[in-house]
């Protein structure tokens, strides 16, 4: 059998195209300056790795409108996309094909699970890479890694700054808070969370009366909440997904326990969970990575810009996301080179501060491990079906409801 | 501390009696046909979100779909046992399972692809009024969910004792082939088995509306519990199923507060069952025919 050169050519574009070697690669000018985003773009976390893209492509679209590098001569920075399809090792060998591609840094990887092991490549390569997302406390703890960097808070701090936030808001209504009971949901998520929580609350001198888990899929929490109320905390912890939360919510009202409820994201976090309470829902705090209403000036712009043009609401990713890109404006400003080993160090020397820094807190810098040492939640509350920022009191909308009023008199 | 003690028992006796309904269709099932009815928690989700949709929709408020749900449920139980499960009735046990289990995974994707997989709830503005009965909160909605449920498990055994279909059908629990030589349409009645038992796990899962929230995945969990039920009370046995229900959702509630962990309270209701096949395989209360 003779194969025809036209076949021949055939069947290898074909090769090619299926191997992507035949996807477009974007238009470069010679002195633009590649980076690398590194996401989740397929797969079934793609969604979240869709938005967190976002944050950078508003920043980058910003920072080449406003004239590009400047100490590099105005040069443009263009994205280059790495899909790790949420597999660490898919995410491995993306890390090294970006490096073969000139970036100059690499962002992402929202995954912790792809972020731990993709920064360890990035080290050994030379490549910076801003974690803006991914929480773990391994990604940079204990490692002494030079190229990591990271502008999330650890996930230790959630817990950290629940009872911080517990301790200040009850001092402040002038009736500190002396004990909390924890519940969680029994997987590795709520557990890990609730072991913070306990740790935590020694440190800031709470009793913990109970640390309860329970199974998500439980139909019925009746008796766990009357063992609640029975306990009578001044507060009550929950890392919950979003059924389990609107149960809890909705037992505690059926059995007239006021405690304010303080969750942990997630469950509490989820839109879902006003849709489903209705005004119920109100008065819930919960933790998390950042507010549209948080009193940071240019905070509300940047959202409303993010809002028309992607048409979604900005949230907390996406605000974490834009920052990093900033983060890496600032550092390409300072190094006035695209060498890795300079950008780099000047990295390490980041001091973005005040109202420049839309995160919840001052500043964003580095410290030796390459953590984000200032970084912290805010804390918000349901009010009239609306999250609220009412925690760091800094960057806080608006004051906490603290105690909460019985369900009848709400 | 006693008030938390009779909050857990009141709360497990009212999940109890919905159990119970679940149970029962299983229960019925089985004695009737000798088949295990492993998608019964997905009829019970399509119960609840046929509830979901006529009070989102409609504004119907979701006791008036527990009666409307009767005839409703009943044909559909009616055409799957007609169409799906007729064929495998007196095949070997593997082949049953596998079809019910099958079904049940189709249900699922099905949900999850025409309604998706978020979960919703259906909101009543009744959903969490609640009363004090000497220290423990009893909701409305719940009570109103153990007493139809109850009310249910009644009425069906009323119909099962007194009527001829009926009689007919407990005939064809206790001997397929003498039921068959009286002139006993037995294909007849195990639509008519199915069609009830169908009827009465999608009205559990209506009641349950008010106060649980609706997903694709809510079955396994209450097909797994009911099957535990009905091996403890005895397969096939109706107040067997209802007087095991009432054990299991007390266990389990009680268990919450007894055990180390919340997260162990299944294994409370675990134990007991492995105890009751260890040391009485025919139920707490005997097998069927009952």
């Amino acid at each position: 059998m003779t194969i025809s050169r036209r076949s021949a050519v055939l069947a290898l574009s074909a090769l090619a195209i299926a191997a992507g070697m035949g996807a477009p690669r974007p238009a470069m000018a010679a002195d633009d300056i590649p980076v690398g985003i590194l996401l989740p773009l397929s797969g079934s976390v793609a969604p979240i790795g869709i938005n967190n893209r976002r944050g950078h492509e508003l920043a980058i679209e910003e920072i080449n409108a406003a004239g590009g590098i400047k100490s590099l001569g105005g040069a443009k920075l263009v994205m280059v996309d790495g899909d790790t399809q949420g597999n660490p090792n898919v995410g491995i060998s993306e890390v090294e094909k970006l490096a073969r591609r000139d970036v100059v840094a690499i962002m992402g990887a929202y995954q912790s699970g792809v972020t731990f092991p993709t920064t360890q490549m990035a080290e050994r390569l030379g490549v910076p890479y801003i974690d803006p997302v991914a929480i773990a406390d391994s990604i940079t703890e204990g490692r002494g890694f030079k190229y990591t960097f990271k502008v999330s808070p650890l996930a230790s701090w959630y817990a950290r700054d629940q009872i911080r936030f517990v301790v200040d808001t009850s001092t402040a209504a002038g009736n500190p808070a002396k004990s909390v009971v924890l519940l969680h949901e029994d997987t590795l998520f709520g557990t890990s969370t609730a072991e913070g929580q306990v740790k935590a609350a020694k440190e800031y001198g709470l009793e913990v009366l109970a640390d309860i888990s329970y199974p998500k899929d439980t139909p019925d929490m009746t008796s766990i909440i009357a063992q609640v109320k029975d306990l009578n905390p001044d507060a009550l912890l929950l890392v919950s997904y979003i059924n389990d939360a609107v149960l809890i919510t909705r037992t505690m009202k059926e059995l007239g326990v006021n405690i304010p409820i303080v969750g942990t994201s997630a469950g509490h976090i989820d839109p879902a969970y006003i849709t489903n309470l209705a005004k119920d829902a109100d008065l819930t705090f919960t933790v998390g990575e950042w507010n549209v209403d948080i009193d940071k000036a240019g905070a509300a712009e940047i959202a409303k810009r993010f809002e028309e043009k992607f048409g979604v609401p900005m949230n907390g990713h996406a605000a974490e996301t834009y920052m990093s890109t900033m983060v890496l404006r600032d550092a390409l400003e300072r190094a006035g080179s695209t060498d890795r080993a300079k950008l780099r160090d000047a990295l390490a020397e980041t001091r973005i501060c005040g109202d420049d820094n839309i995160l919840p807190y001052d500043c964003i810098r580095f410290g030796e491990s390459g953590q984000s040492p200032e970084a912290q939640l805010v804390v918000l509350q349901i009010v009239d079906g609306v999250h609220k920022t009412v925690w760091p009191p800094e960057v806080a909308a608006t004051k906490p409801v603290w105690p909460v009023p019985a369900w009848d008199a709400r | 501390m006693s008030d938390v003690y009779l909050q857990a028992l009141i709360s497990g006796l009212m999940i109890g009696g919905v159990y119970a309904l679940v149970a029962v269709g299983l229960t019925l099932i089985f004695g009737v046909m000798d088949i295990i009815n492993f998608a019964h928690g997905e009829f019970l989700m399509f119960g609840m979100y046929g509830a979901f949709f006529a009070s989102a929709l409609f504004g119907i408020d979701p006791y008036l779909s527990a009666v409307m749900a009767l005839p409703l449920f009943f044909a559909i139980g009616w055409a799957v046992q007609g169409v799906l499960i007729r064929p495998v009735v007196g095949k070997s046990h593997a082949i049953q399972i596998l079809l019910t289990l099958g079904l049940s995974l189709l249900m699922q994707a099905l949900a999850q692809f025409l309604f998706s997989a978020d979960f919703q709830s259906l909101k009543v503005d009744y959903g969490s009024a609640t009363f004090d009965l000497s220290g423990a909160r009893v909701s409305y909605t719940r009570l109103a969910a153990f007493a139809i449920s109850m009310g249910m498990c009644a009425a069906l055994w009323v119909f099962l004792q007194r009527t001829d279909t009926g009689k007919a059908l407990r005939a064809c629990a206790e001997e397929h082939e003498g039921a068959q030589a009286v002139g006993i349409d037995i294909a007849r009645m195990y639509k008519i088995a199915f069609g009830l038992g169908i009827a009465c796990v999608a009205i559990a899962g209506i009641v349950m509306t008010p106060f649980f929230y609706v997903a694709p995945v809510v079955g396994p969990k209450f097909t797994l519990v009911a099957f535990v039920i009905v091996v403890l009370g005895g397969l096939g046995n109706i107040p067997g199923a209802v007087a095991g229900a009432l054990i299991v959702g007390v266990v389990e509630s009680v268990g919450a507060l007894v055990m180390p962990s919340p997260s162990l309270k299944d294994l409370a209701v675990y134990v007991l069952f492995i105890l009751v096949l260890l040391f009485r395989p025919q139920g707490l209360f005997g097998g069927k025919g009952a």
